[in-house]
């Protein structure tokens, strides 16, 4: 592995021999200045643009296979690399693969000449900060990695420049966001004052030491939770979802949706698993109130999120209060960390998320996909006119009925095991995770209305409109995911296997032998 | 493993053959036809292969799937499975026979029906033979989708849209918690498999009776037992050959088989008294049902009303036969009493929808005298009376021996109990057998026009368009094709498969023998008697009486001029009541917090985080107790108090203060006053940097404001509440910062290099920046003596290295030097980081260049225009030009550049430097651009903006370029002493080009931008 990366560092870069386990997001910033620099050699830029973005992450996701199993602590312990960052970036470019692919597909028309550029830069600088919130345990490159992350995603937002609730939500999105980042930056440098060290693993053992546990580590888990609740959009960080999903285009929205919420579920998920792993799993004041906020958290979210969807006319902020209480049924999982005073649920856990991300990836692409394509085709983002869908366009209601019912955890979908496995590992332990396991069961019911309104819009309603039309690229995407949907079921045991590993996070971190 | 390959093939024959209709061209009516009935028959099929290769109760190996969340496929064919399966299979043959008669050639229908309905029967199927949890909820859920699909079959129709979903949702949340109590009982017991589960049983507790009722919810959902039975009857706007086969005979007894399947774990089992709730509801909805039916108008109401009853009974059946009796349970499977449903039931909306069909009418008055019409309506109508008889369990009928049954579990449950509720069971019983009976009377009277019109109220609901296709639906594909089917055989095929239903009803009634010949293998015990008895060896007791006094209830209410009226079922009305308020009570209570205004947002926000600070303090001692003598009262902190007195002042007038740029101003008086503060308190490096930082943000503050639209006037009337959200943040804000400011340091790990402590880290830093770590090794007292004893060579150095020996590794010399700065951001920033604060400046200069070509475009025209768009009316000149200003800033721009100079110069040692002197330079030079506008800037200044950042960049870049042409690595600095004379000495550092660099980048940045922005104010 190593020989071959010789090339890349220069002497004069410190630790150049420990990029080789960063390979997918080297590859993910040639990409960036491959998008660059295209603009130069052709007219079509917009469309040059993709592909090169698609072919570099693409690279990138095969770059992925290239470092798994190179586990263990990069860069003096700035950066880690482990099964779950391996699996979340194989997800995560995956899904910015079939992003991109929907733009071609669906919303390149719409966009200037000209704007691909700016707009595939943005897009590849957000996916390296998503990719890198799952290998960071610092507390400095925590907040660097989420500011890369957001930065780019607030232009994205407002992508839509001529467009009015485009620039407001991603005026909104950028206040909120730095309002969150400055709570949570508050409590980061409590942090760094109180334990004099900016590695999160060595923060959690110290956290661990009777005695040690100050009162304002309150506020450090505080300003931690404010600064991931705003990018997972946990209640009551998750103002700016619905608004900066209706105001920003399908595609963008699309990508906040999974891949934001998801680098910062990972995030969050190593930060949990360092904290509970150094405290023995046991139950201590810092880890019983961090379960306990995170279960609340979780369970208000989802709630919320599924209350809130009831109400919606327009397909994006639907999937907006969807995508809300889909990150609160994750959020539930984490708050495993100190069940049974063992690492097993907390792990199961892990997985279970990891899981669950896996196959939200697939439902609401492939979900985000058709309603990119009913844009095209009418201009609109209205429910109502989905309306007579299943015989103006099978193919695509056909999948998103597939997606909406694996979203609602319907078998026989891959949504239906993820929910399940999640639901199982939080009814494994018994006791207020039942709770948990009774609100996460409820709000599914919830959820049930909503999403089957847009299935009852699509087969059981018709204004006699024409026959939906447009590319086949969408349709193929959608059909792909909707089998992906079907096969992941069917696969789920080779599934388990593969994210097994997902949550012995603290095997790469507490060893100081591993760092390298 | 070939079992389960059997089984399955059996389950997806329909399926398959289902989906291939689909490939075939519309018109293909008679094919699709023939394929679409191989598939039930395929099923049966295989079914039979089945047995005579394996039997019933064969153990069938399952196969892994995902046996991590313990889901395999693993199937069984029981009794029960079987049976199922075969009914959903032989209804399901006649059914689709029955669809092409009732469709007639209509090619877009059956185009579409097929496939749907092929699809429930493999869902069907499914639920029959599955073994595991999760493959039963799979199948489970299949049948609910497609239920929903052909219960919206008249796409048009608002209200058969309003009912699919209905039925739709009440049965998956029904579904949803079954999967709850499922999960609940396979992680309790760890069987995930019904036979598992049945091996294994069950030790009572709460958990598992919450498993329990969970499961019962679902069953009770789909099964349409009271209070959610209101489904069935809406899920009547599915076309006939639906109804007579999912809402009758197959799917609504998914609920009750699966209480069934459950049967052998809670019957006898003393632990699960809580089983007798099944009982209770079944009971209600018996009576209910019956009673409902009765005051209905339209045939298929009436039906759909009479199965829920039956559906109750079936409940019932099961709550009764839970107790033990011969020390065996009552009853084992239930199977006489679900087939004998099927047997009436089914034949009964066949033939109303047959009915439908050729008098175009489903209402129950309209159809007096229909036997007398003769042809093909009498032999309905005769149907039609034969099949309403078994409904009323007459002698001669399986229907009686089933009820027999139910009647003999009543009366021996009293017996064995002895408990009061039996007496009231007997009650429902027969009220329930007395409405069937009336409906019976009611029927054949009609029919045979033997009453007076108008003896019975006739709304007109629920009008499905297939009932009759010659006045609607012409659709422009078939105008040409006649709806209606010629010849004898489909128009005959109408009733027939009723006729083949109610041959077999009738003739196991009166020859039961030929009825347990046949079904007998699958219900494996009478419990009751040794053999069915034939009717006329009826014993005489309690179970007779009943089924007697029923009959004569019945004669007497179906021939009085009672229960005439057609009345609404009340439960109607629970599905708008749970719309209305999900829908728009959730709307209304989401509008109060999605406002869309950022200030709510924040403000909730706000007060979350101070919510959860408070509940944290809540549950931490110590929380709110501070060190007792926190020293307020030293002398150092009175200019403080006085400085912070100010900022409060500011903050407490912001929100007062109307016009924007005064905020602004007073915000600015906020900023300054924190510069104070960092004077006051030994940081007089951030003092310099935040005062140049605040004047140049203020202008451009100001200056952007000038580009707003005019302010709207203020009207916000949750103010108050505002105020009381922005006082606690505050508070908590100063807690925190006071709980932080006098926190005693946890128990910590000491930094360390190289496994020794660091005593102070300022002077750890101090030392790094000056000579580098090396000067670890010395006490303090040696570095800060002003003399280091670096060894003879150089006996008087400080910090002078030797000559750089040729070929020499690069590190051996420099990694032990420093920056030889005593300003250690300084140092950071322009040479230990030298290469990151170059990229920082080329990004700067980067925004720059994007802020002026952003500006330049005429980008606010392209937005799409709002109605009431605020307009921008007041132009403002963005220069101030008293001449006291003049005469000052004449003398004190050369000044503040001089200053600025020097503040560059002293930057390595003290505080200032490249970064601050340049903001220094811009404030002077912004001030004068604002005295004397753009021309006088322009001559004044040696190069334009982007002359000067050109430059700054160059600068920087051959600072390290240097270096590499020495050899060295880019950026590489060197710093010694020269001296001058005798005793004086310069220091040098070659940093300083670089950092000359930054300070023309900065130049030209700031005052680039400022320019521009000012420009575009006076346009």
């Amino acid at each position: 592995m190593s020989s071959t990366l010789a090339i890349i560092g220069s002497p004069f870069i410190p630790g150049w021999d420990q990029l080789g386990a960063f390979l997918p997001e080297l590859v993910l910033v040639a990409a960036i200045v491959g998008v660059l620099i295209t603009p130069f050699f052709t007219e079509r830029r917009n469309f040059a643009c993709a592909v090169v973005a698609l072919v570099g992450l693409v690279g990138a996701f095969v770059s992925v296979f290239a470092v798994a199993g190179e586990d263990g602590a990069y860069f003096r312990g700035l950066l880690v690399s482990d099964s779950l960052a391996v699996l979340w970036k194989g997800l995560l470019l995956l899904f910015t693969a079939g992003i991109v692919l929907m733009w071609i597909g669906t919303m390149a028309e719409a966009m200037r000449e000209g704007d691909g550029p700016e707009f595939f830069t943005l897009l590849l600088g957000a996916t390296l900060g998503m990719s890198l919130m799952a290998s960071t345990t610092n507390l400095l490159m925590i907040f660097l990695v989420v500011e890369l992350a957001s930065l780019p995603s607030y232009v994205l937002a407002g992508f839509r420049k001529t467009h009015r609730l485009g620039a407001e939500a991603s005026l909104k999105y950028v206040l909120f966001g730095a309002a969150t980042s400055s709570i949570m930056v508050y409590g980061l440098s409590l942090a760094y004052g109180l334990y004099g060290t900016l590695d999160l693993a060595k923060i959690a053992e110290q956290m661990a030491v009777p005695g040690a546990q100050h009162v304002l580590l309150a506020v450090v888990l505080i300003g931690l939770i404010a600064g991931i609740g705003f990018k997972i959009s946990a209640v009551p960080f998750h103002f700016w979802c619905p608004d900066v999903f209706e105001g920003a285009h399908v595609d963008v929205a699309a990508f906040l949706s999974v891949a934001s919420k998801g680098a910062a579920l990972v995030l969050l998920l190593r930060m949990v698993m360092l904290i509970g792993s150094a405290a023995g799993f046991e139950a201590s004041a810092v880890t019983v109130s961090l379960a306990w906020t995170l279960g609340i958290l979780g369970a208000v979210t989802a709630t919320w999120g599924n209350l809130a969807a009831f109400a919606q006319t327009n397909i994006k902020r639907l999937l907006a209060y969807s995508s809300i209480a889909h990150a609160g049924y994750m959020v539930c999982a984490l708050s495993l960390l100190v069940a049974r005073r063992n690492e097993a649920p907390a792990a199961d856990a892990a997985q279970a998320v990891i899981l669950y991300l896996a196959v939200y990836l697939f439902m609401n692409l492939g979900a985000f996909t058709i309603a990119a394509l009913v844009w095209r085709q009418t201009g609109s983002e209205q429910i109502a006119d989905f309306s007579g869908l299943g015989r103006r366009a099978p193919i695509a209601a056909a999948v998103m009925t597939a997606c909406l019912f694996s979203l609602v955890g319907l078998p026989p979908l891959a949504g239906f095991a993820a929910k399940l496995v999640l639901m199982k590992v939080l009814f494994d332990n018994g006791g207020w995770w039942t709770v948990l396991v009774f609100v996460i069961g409820i709000n599914t019911v919830l959820s049930l209305y909503y999403y089957l309104r847009i299935v009852k819009v699509m087969y059981l309603q018709d204004r006699g409109e024409d026959v939906l039309g447009g590319p086949i690229l969408p349709r193929v995407i959608g059909v792909a995911c909707a089998a992906m949907l079907v096969i992941m079921l069917i696969g789920f045991g080779s599934l388990d296997r593969l994210t097994r590993d997902a949550g012995r996070i603290h095997d790469t971190n507490s060893s100081v032998a591993a760092v390298k | 493993m070939p079992q389960v390959v059997w089984l399955l093939g059996a389950i997806f024959a329909p399926l398959v053959l289902g989906l291939l209709t689909l490939a075939l061209p519309r018109r293909a009516i008679s094919l699709r036809t023939g394929i679409a009935i191989l598939g039930p028959v395929a099923a049966i099929a295989l079914l039979a292969g089945y047995l005579q290769q394996y039997g019933l109760n064969a153990a069938i190996p399952s196969i892994d799937w995902a046996p991590a969340m313990n889901l395999n496929l693993a199937l069984q064919a029981d009794q029960l499975g079987i049976f199922f399966a075969l009914l959903v299979a032989g209804i399901g043959l006649l059914i689709t026979i029955y669809a092409r008669a009732y469709f007639g050639p209509a090619a877009d229908d059956l185009y579409r029906f097929f496939p749907s309905l092929h699809l429930f029967m493999t869902a069907m199927l499914g639920v029959a033979l599955a073994d595991n949890f999760f493959l039963l909820l799979v199948f489970w859920e299949l049948t609910s989708i497609s239920s929903f699909l052909l219960i919206g079959w008249e796409r048009d129709d608002k209200l058969a849209v309003r009912n699919a979903m209905q039925a739709f949702i009440v049965t998956n949340v029904g579904g949803l918690t079954m999967m709850g109590g499922l999960i609940i009982l396979g992680v309790i017991t760890g069987a995930w498999t019904f036979s598992g589960l049945i091996a294994a049983g069950v030790t009572s507790s709460p958990m598992v009776l919450v498993g329990f009722a969970l499961i019962f919810i679902g069953a009770a959902a789909k099964s349409a037992q009271w209070p959610l039975h209101f489904w069935l009857p809406g899920a009547m706007a599915a076309p006939t050959p639906v109804s007579a086969y999912l809402h009758s005979a197959t799917m609504v007894k998914a609920g009750v088989y699966l209480v069934g399947r459950l049967f052998p774990v809670y019957a006898g089992n003393p632990d699960l008294a809580g089983a007798a709730v099944v009982t209770t509801i079944g009971a209600i909805t018996m009576v209910l049902g019956a009673y409902v039916a009765l005051r209905r108008s339209d045939l298929k109401q009436i039906f759909a009303y009479t199965t829920v009853s039956q559906l109750g009974l079936l409940m019932c059946m099961y709550g009764v036969g839970r107790l033990q009796f011969h020390g065996q349970p009552n009853l084992i499977w239930d199977i006489t009493q679900i087939l004998n449903h099927a047997m009436y039931k089914a034949p009964l909306f066949i033939l109303a929808g047959a009915v439908a069909h050729v008098v175009h009418t489903r209402e129950l008055p309209a159809l007096r005298g229909l036997i007398r019409l003769g042809g093909q309506k009498r032999i309905m109508a005769i149907l039609m009376i034969l099949a309403a008889y078994a409904l009323a369990a007459g002698p001669l009928t399986i229907s009686f021996i089933a009820k027999e049954f139910f009647y003999y579990g009543i009366a021996h449950g009293l017996e064995v109990t002895g408990h009061w509720g039996y007496y009231l069971l007997i009650g429902a019983a027969i009220l329930t057998g007395a409405f069937n009976t009336a409906i019976f009377i009611r029927i054949t009277r009609v029919l045979l026009g033997q009453v007076e019109e108008n003896t019975f109220a006739q709304p007109a609901e629920y009008v499905a368009h297939h009932d009759h296709p010659v006045d609607e639906k012409p659709s422009a594909e078939d105008i040409d094709v006649d709806p209606h089917d010629h010849g004898w055989f489909w128009p005959s095929m109408l009733w027939v498969p009723a006729l083949i239903i109610l041959a077999m009803q009738y003739i196991g009634g009166i020859i039961p023998g030929a009825y347990e010949a046949l079904f007998g293998g699958i219900e494996r015990s009478f419990n009751y008697f040794d053999k069915l008895p034939m009717a006329w060896q009826a014993h005489l007791g309690l179970p007779l009486y009943m089924s007697l006094a029923g009959y004569a209830l019945g004669a007497v209410i179906g021939f009085a001029p009672v229960f005439t009226t057609v009345i609404r079922d009340v439960h109607d009305r629970i599905y708008p009541a749970f719309y209305d308020l999900v829908v728009y009570g959730g709307a209304r209570l989401f509008r109060v917090f999605q406002t869309g205004h950022f200030r709510t947002y924040v403000a909730i926000t706000v007060a979350a985080i101070v919510a959860l600070v408070v509940w944290t303090a809540s549950g931490i001692s110590g929380y709110l107790t501070l060190p007792e003598d926190l020293g307020l009262a030293d002398v150092r902190l009175i200019p403080g108090y006085l400085v912070t007195l100010l900022m409060c002042l500011a903050a407490i007038f912001m929100p007062m203060v109307r016009q924007r740029a005064s905020r602004v101003l007073v915000l600015g008086i906020a900023g300054t006053a924190a510069t104070a503060l960092y004077y006051l308190y030994s940081a007089p490096d951030l003092a310099l940097t935040q005062i140049s930082i605040e004047v140049v943000s203020l202008v451009l503050f100001l200056l952007v404001l000038a580009l707003l639209p005019d302010e709207a006037p203020a009207k916000s009337p949750s103010r108050p509440l505002r105020a009381v959200v922005g006082v606690a943040i505050g508070a908590v804000m100063f807690w925190l910062t006071l709980m932080a400011g006098t926190a005693t340091e946890p128990t910590r790990v000491t930094p360390a290099i190289d496994g020794k402590p660091i005593a102070n880290l300022g002077e750890y830093f101090l030392r790094n920046s000056l000579y580098g770590i090396d000067t670890l090794a010395m006490s303090p007292s040696q570095v800060f003596g002003g003399v280091i004893d670096r060894g003879p060579e150089h006996p008087t150095s400080f910090g002078t290295h030797p000559p750089v020996p040729e070929n020499a590794p690069a590190d051996a010399v420099y990694l032990h030097k420093g920056g030889g700065g005593a300003n250690v951001v300084n140092v950071i920033l322009v040479d230990f980081r030298g290469f990151d604060t170059m990229g920082e400046i080329t990004v700067l200069s980067l925004a720059a260049l994007g802020v002026w070509t952003l500006l330049r475009r005429p980008s606010r025209h392209d937005l799409e225009p709002l109605e009431d768009e605020p307009v921008r009316k007041t132009r403002v000149d963005a220069r101030i030009s008293t001449l006291i200003l003049r005469q000052a800033v004449k003398f004190l721009v050369p000044l503040a550049i001089v200053f600025s100079g020097f503040i560059f110069f002293k930057g390595h040692q003290t505080p200032g430097g490249g970064f601050v002197g340049g903001l220094v330079a811009s404030v002077a030079l912004v001030v004068f651009r604002m005295t004397f506008g753009n021309e006088a800037l322009r001559r004044w200044l040696p190069l334009p903006e982007y002359g000067l950042i050109a430059l700054g960049l160059t600068l920087a870049v051959s600072t390290g370029l240097v270096a590499l042409a020495a050899g060295l690595p880019f950026l590489t600095s060197n710093n010694g002493y020269m001296p001058l004379g005798e005793t004086e000495k310069f220091h040098w550092a070659t940093v300083m080009f670089f950092d000359a660099g930054v300070f023309s980048v900065v130049v030209g940045v700031t005052v680039g931008m400022i320019d521009a922005l000012s420009r575009e104010v006076e346009k």
